[in-house]
C-alpha cells in the first residue's frame, strides 16, 4: 500500500483546504507541535480521486501528485534529534471517542491493516486522534532488507515481486508469511499507549496495579521526555487496590527436593522484581531432561499472576502448547488463559497468562512483564534465533526473562557461570536416578553398509540383545533418506514391528502412538517426540552420531529419553560413530557432569536430613523411639 | 571418489521447507542434464506429477493411479523417480466423459481444447497453492514455471501467444499479484489479451459445475491488445494455477476463439480429480 508523505508545511497548508466536514478526515487533529524533522502519512486510498486530478495550479496537485506516494518514505525510528525524519504522532485527542474493539485488538500488539476487520477510514481517524500509528514492516538495513516483525535478515528468505498494491518491485519477507505478508509497502499498525487514560475494569489485561509506559513513538515526537530508566513502575502488591488474591494456584502435587529449590529461588527472583530489587533480568532454569520442568514453575507463575504481571510462556512448538494448555487450565483454574498457535480460536483475544508459539508471539509488541521461555525438548533446533526475537519484541523495557532448557548454549552456560544472569540447576530427574550416560560404539564406514543394504553387525547385536528382553527401541538417524533406508532393513530382518517417523510425518501422531503402547517394538526417526513422552523402558540408539546434525545439545536431548520413567529408570545408550566427534564428546561430558552435581545434592540432601533429625531426636526423645519404629 | 561426490554436491535451499539440502545427488550430473532445483529431495517426492492421461483432451490423468490411496502412500515413500515424463500413447484417442459433453455445445463441437497439467490436485499440492495464492508467497511460481513451459512444449507444441487468466480488479489489490501472470512469467511470449468482465460474483471454489459454467459466460473479454485481427490464425496458450471443472478456462478459451485464434489450448499446475467431474450431476 502506497502513501502520500507530507511535511508539517504541505499538512498546514492542505489544512486550510480541507474544512469540509464531510470528507474523511486525513489530517492529524493538531498541528501546533508537529516538529520540522517528522512526516505525516496519508494511505493512497483515502486520498479522493479528485484530489489528484485537481486543476494543475491547486494545492492539492502540488501535494498529492509532487511528492508522488511511495511505498513508504525513508523513516528513521530510532530518533536522533536533527537526524533523519520520522513519522508524526499527534498528542491523543481526548474529545475523540475511539473505538474499544479496535483498541482490543491493537492492544500490546503491531498488526497488519489486513488483520485489521475494521475500515481504513476509521483506523486512520484513530491515527489522525493520536491512538494508533503506522510503521514500516520491512526495512532496509546496509542494503538488505530487514522483518520487522520476524526479525528475518537472511537475503534467502525475502523475495520480490510486481507488486499490485504499490505499482513497483517489491520484497517481501518469506520468513513469516504464514502470519500475513509483510512487504515493502505494508504498515504495521500499533496503539499508542496514553498516559492519562485510566485503566478500566473492561480492559483486556485488568490489572489493579497502574502502570505507565512509554512508546518510541512518543519519544520520538517528543524527544524531551524522561528517559526509560524513570520508568520503573511501582508494582507492589497493592492491599488495597487487590483485596484478596485473584489467581490461586489449584496444584496439589508435590515438587521433588531438586524441583523444590527451582522453584524458590525463581519465586524470590520474581519477589525481587517486583521490588525492583534485581539488577539482571534474565533467569536460567538449566533443568535435565525428565525432571518435571512446568510444576516448578507454578508457584512463581502464581506471585506474577497476583501482582499483576502479563506472564508469557513461549516455545517454538505447537505440541508443546497444547500440552501445557491443558495442564496449566488445570493448574490456575481462575485465569485466564489464553493458548496461541497456527489454527487457534482467538488469535486476537487477550489473556492474564499467555502460551504463545515463536509465530503468533511476533505479533506482539512491549507486553509482558514475564517471560517464561520454554525451549525444552526441541530438536533439530534451528527456530531459536527467531524465539529470540519475537520474545525481545513481546516483553516490555523492564522485564524478567527465564529460560528453562535441558541444553542452554554456549554463551548462556558461560553467563550463568559467571554470574552475569541468575540461574539454577536441576541436575536430577524427578525420580532421583541419574541419568544414562552414553556409551560408544565405533561402527566402521555404516554409510557403504547402508548402501549395501546392511547394517554394521554391532547394530544388530545391540537391538537383538534388547528385543530378547523385551524392550522397545528408539533408533535415530541423521536423515530422512537413511531412515528409510535403515528402517528397510530392520523390516527385512529382524522377527519384529519396525516404524519410523519424521518431524513433518503427517501419520507422525499415530505412529507415535503405536510406540507408545508398544505396538510398535523398533522406532526408527530423525526426530525428537512430542515432549513428555515417555516410554517405559525404551533403549536408545544413534546411528551416525558423529553427523554435522547432532550437536552437543541434540545428543543430550536424545539421550534425555531414555530411563524417563520411574519404573524403569535405567537404560542404554549408544552411540553408534564412525570417528568420535568434539560434540559426542561434550554431550556425555555434560550427563557425566549433571550426574555428579545430583549425587552432590544428594548426599547434602541427606546430610540436612541427619542433622535434623539428630536435632529432632536431641529436642523430643520420644520422636526417638517414633522413628525406630520406623 | 567420496571427495568428489562431495563435492558435486550444492548446498541448496528448499524453496518450500526452508531446509538446506544437497542438490543433485544422482548421476544427471554427469551425463549433463542435472539442474538448479528448488525443493529438496523430501518435498519434491510429496508432488504426485502426472503421468499417464485418461482423456487426451482435458488432460485426466489415470484414476486407477492417483485414488485416494494412492495419495497417502506416496507421502513419506520415495519412489523410483521415473523418467520425466515417461507417457504411454493411449490406443485410440479417448476422450472423458465430462469432454463428450462439451463437444455437444458451441464452439466445442467445432473447435478443440486441449489442457495438460503437471501435477494431481492433492492435499500436499493444495497446501502449497494456498500458500502460493493466498498467502501471496510469490517465490513458489518458481517451482512451476519452467516445468509449465516444457509441459507446454512437448505436449502442446509452440504457441504464438501466452495468456495468463487475469484477475478481478479488486482481487487483485487484495492479492497483490495474479498467480497466474506469476506462473506464465518464464513464457516469452505472454501478453495480456484477456481482461475480466466485472460482475458481482462470489468466490469460485465453493460452487457447483453448472452453476459456475453459467455464472462464467461473459466472465472474460479480448483486451484492446488483441483488436484488430492480431489473433487470426494464431495459436494460443492459457495459463492458470489449477484446472478443477474446465469451465474457467474454457470460457476464457472460448473468448478467443471467438478472437479468431486457430487453437487454444491451456497448462496448469494442478488437475483435480475429486468428485467434481466426471458424471458432474
Ligand atoms: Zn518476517
Ligand atoms: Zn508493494
Ligand atoms: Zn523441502
Ligand atoms: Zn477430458
Amino acid at each position: 500500500m502506497r502513501f502520500y508523505p507530507l511535511q508539517p508545511q504541505d499538512c498546514r497548508q492542505l489544512k486550510l483546504l480541507m474544512n469540509n466536514p464531510s470528507q474523511h478526515q486525513l489530517l492529524p487533529h493538531s498541528l501546533d507541535d508537529m516538529p520540522s524533522n517528522t512526516i505525516w502519512l496519508i494511505p493512497e486510498k483515502l486520498v479522493p480521486l479528485g484530489f489528484s486530478s485537481t486543476p494543475a495550479n491547486s494545492p492539492f496537485q502540488t501535494h498529492f501528485n509532487q511528492p508522488q506516494a511511495n511505498a513508504w518514505p525513508e523513516i528513521h525510528l530510532d530518533f536522533k534529534p536533527g537526524k533523519g525524519t520520522t513519522i508524526y504522532c499527534p498528542r491523543p485527542n481526548s474529545n475523540h471517542s475511539i473505538n474499544q474493539e479496535l483498541k482490543q485488538y491493537l492492544n500490546h500488539r503491531q498488526l497488519l491493516l489486513d488483520e485489521l476487520p475494521f475500515p481504513l477510514e476509521e483506523i486512520h481517524q484513530h491515527a489522525c486522534h493520536g491512538y494508533l500509528t503506522y510503521e514500516p514492516g520491512l526495512m532496509t538495513k546496509n542494503g538488505r532488507p530487514h522483518c520487522r516483525r520476524c526479525g528475518n535478515h537472511d537475503p534467502n528468505l525475502f523475495a520480490s515481486y510486481h507488486c499490485y498494491r504499490c505499482k513497483q518491485e517489491c520484497t517481501y519477507c518469506r520468513s513469516c508469511i504464514m502470519m500475513g505478508k509483510i512487504t515493502s509497502c505494508s504498515p504495521l499498525v500499533r496503539w499508542l499507549p496514553n498516559k492519562r487514560e485510566k485503566r478500566t475494569a473492561a480492559s483486556p489485561f485488568t490489572h489493579p496495579s497502574q502502570r505507565h509506559h512509554q512508546s518510541n513513538s512518543e519519544l520520538h515526537s517528543n524527544p524531551n521526555h524522561q528517559s526509560n530508566s524513570e520508568l520503573i513502575p511501582n508494582r507492589k502488591p497493592d492491599p488495597k487496590c487487590d483485596p484478596s488474591p485473584r489467581h490461586t494456584l489449584a496444584w496439589t502435587g508435590t515438587l521433588s527436593y531438586f524441583q523444590q529449590k527451582a522453584s524458590d529461588k525463581l519465586y524470590a527472583t520474581i519477589n525481587d522484581f517486583l521490588h525492583g530489587k534485581n539488577e539482571r533480568n534474565t533467569f536460567l532454569v538449566w533443568a535435565v531432561c525428565g525432571s518435571g520442568k512446568t510444576e516448578m514453575l507454578f508457584h512463581g507463575i502464581e506471585s506474577a499472576l497476583n501482582a499483576g504481571l502479563h506472564v508469557l510462556i513461549a516455545t517454538p512448538r505447537t505440541d508443546v502448547v497444547l500440552e501445557l494448555e491443558p495442564r496449566l487450565k488445570a493448574a490456575f483454574p481462575n485465569t485466564k488463559i489464553l493458548p496461541l498457535y497456527g489454527g487457534a480460536e482467538d488469535r486476537f483475544g487477550q489473556g492474564d497468562l499467555v502460551i504463545s508459539t515463536t509465530h503468533q508471539l511476533l505479533r506482539f509488541h512491549n507486553a509482558f512483564d514475564l517471560v517464561i521461555i520454554d525451549e525444552v525438548d526441541a530438536f533439530p533446533y534451528t527456530a531459536d534465533q527467531k524465539l529470540r526475537y519475537a520474545v525481545n519484541k513481546a516483553k516490555r523495557d523492564r522485564s524478567l526473562t527465564v529460560f528453562v532448557t535441558a541444553t542452554p548454549d554456549g554463551k548462556m552456560k558461560w553467563q550463568a557461570e559467571t554470574g552475569e544472569i541468575l540461574s539454577v540447576k536441576v541436575a536430577r530427574r524427578y525420580h532421583r536416578h541419574p541419568l544414562p550416560v552414553p556409551r560408544y560404539k565405533w561402527v566402521g564406514q555404516w554409510k557403504k553398509k547402508l548402501a549395501k543394504a546392511t547394517l554394521p553387525i554391532p547394530i544388530f547385536h545391540w537391538i537383538q540383545t534388547h528385543l530378547t528382553t523385551q524392550k522397545q527401541i528408539f533408533l535415530f538417524v541423521p536423515s530422512v533418506a537413511v531412515m528409510h533406508d535403515v528402517a528397510d532393513i530392520l523390516e527385512r530382518t529382524l522377527q519384529t514391528t519396525v516404524g519410523f517417523v519424521h518431524s513433518s510425518d503427517p501419520d507422525r501422531r499415530e505412529k507415535v502412538m503405536a510406540f507408545r503402547n508398544g505396538k510398535t517394538r523398533v522406532l526408527v526417526t530423525t526426530t525428537i517426540l512430542e515432549r513428555g513422552v515417555t516410554v517405559k523402558g525404551v533403549q536408545v540408539g544413534v546411528l551416525g552420531s558423529e553427523d554435522r546434525i547432532f550437536t552437543e545439545s541434540a545428543l543430550v536431548q536424545i539421550s534425555g529419553r531414555a530411563g524417563r520413567s520411574p519404573d524403569a529408570p535405567t537404560g542404554d545408550v549408544t552411540f553408534f560413530h564412525y570417528g568420535k566427534t568434539n560434540e559426542m564428546v561434550k554431550a556425555v561430558r555434560h550427563i557425566q557432569e549433571m550426574n555428579r552435581l545430583g549425587d552432590e545434592e544428594l548426599a547434602l540432601e541427606s546430610r540436612k536430613l541427619r542433622e535434623h533429625n539428630v536435632k529432632e531426636q536431641n529436642n523430643n526423645p520420644t520422636g526417638v523411639a517414633r522413628n525406630l519404629k520406623k | 571418489m567420496g571427495q568428489w561426490m562431495e563435492l558435486i554436491r550444492g548446498t541448496e535451499r528448499c524453496l518450500w521447507c526452508d531446509m538446506f539440502y544437497e542438490g543433485n545427488m544422482g548421476w544427471g550430473w554427469v551425463l549433463g542434464f542435472s539442474e538448479h532445483t528448488h525443493l529438496c529431495g523430501q518435498c519434491e517426492n510429496r508432488l504426485q506429477r502426472i503421468k499417464e492421461l485418461s482423456c487426451l483432451e482435458c488432460g485426466r490423468p489415470r484414476l486407477h493411479l492417483y485414488g485416494e490411496e494412492k495419495v497417502k502412500q506416496v507421502e513419506g515413500v520415495s519412489e523410483n523417480s521415473t523418467p520425466f515424463f515417461q507417457k504411454k500413447k493411449l490406443d485410440h484417442d479417448s476422450v472423458c466423459l465430462d469432454c463428450e459433453r462439451w463437444q455437444l455445445v458451441p464452439p466445442w463441437d467445432g473447435v478443440r481444447f486441449r489442457h495438460r497439467a503437471l501435477y494431481v490436485y492433492d492435499g500436499f499440492l493444495q497446501e502449497v497453492l494456498a500458500r502460493f495464492k493466498y498467502r501471496e508467497d510469490v517465490a513458489l511460481a518458481q517451482l512451476f514455471g519452467r516445468d509449465l513451459r516444457r509441459l507446454a512444449r512437448r505436449e502442446l507444441g509452440l504457441f504464438d501467444f501466452v495468456v495468463p487468466i487475469p484477475l478481478k480488479g479488486e482481487r487483485e489489490w487484495e492479492r497483490g499479484f495474479n498467480q497466474a501472470e506469476a506462473l506464465a512469467k518464464g513464457f516469452p511470449e505472454v501478453v495480456p489479451l484477456l481482461e475480466r468482465v466485472s460482475m458481482g460474483e462470489q468466490k469460485q471454489s465453493k460452487r457447483g459445475r453448472e452453476e459456475r459454467i453459467a455464472s462464467l459466460e461473459g466472465a472474460f473479454q479480448l483486451a484492446e491488445l488483441a483488436g484488430g485481427g492480431c489473433l487470426k490464425g494464431k495459436r494460443v496458450l492459457i495459463v492458470d494455477d489449477i484446472y478443477t471443472t474446465g469451465a474457467t478456462i474454457r470460457s476464457a478459451a472460448g473468448v478467443l476463439y471467438a478472437g479468431g485464434a486457430a487453437e487454444v489450448c491451456a497448462v496448469t499446475v494442478a488437475r483435480s480429480v475429486g468428485k467434481s467431474s466426471a458424471g458432474g450431476q
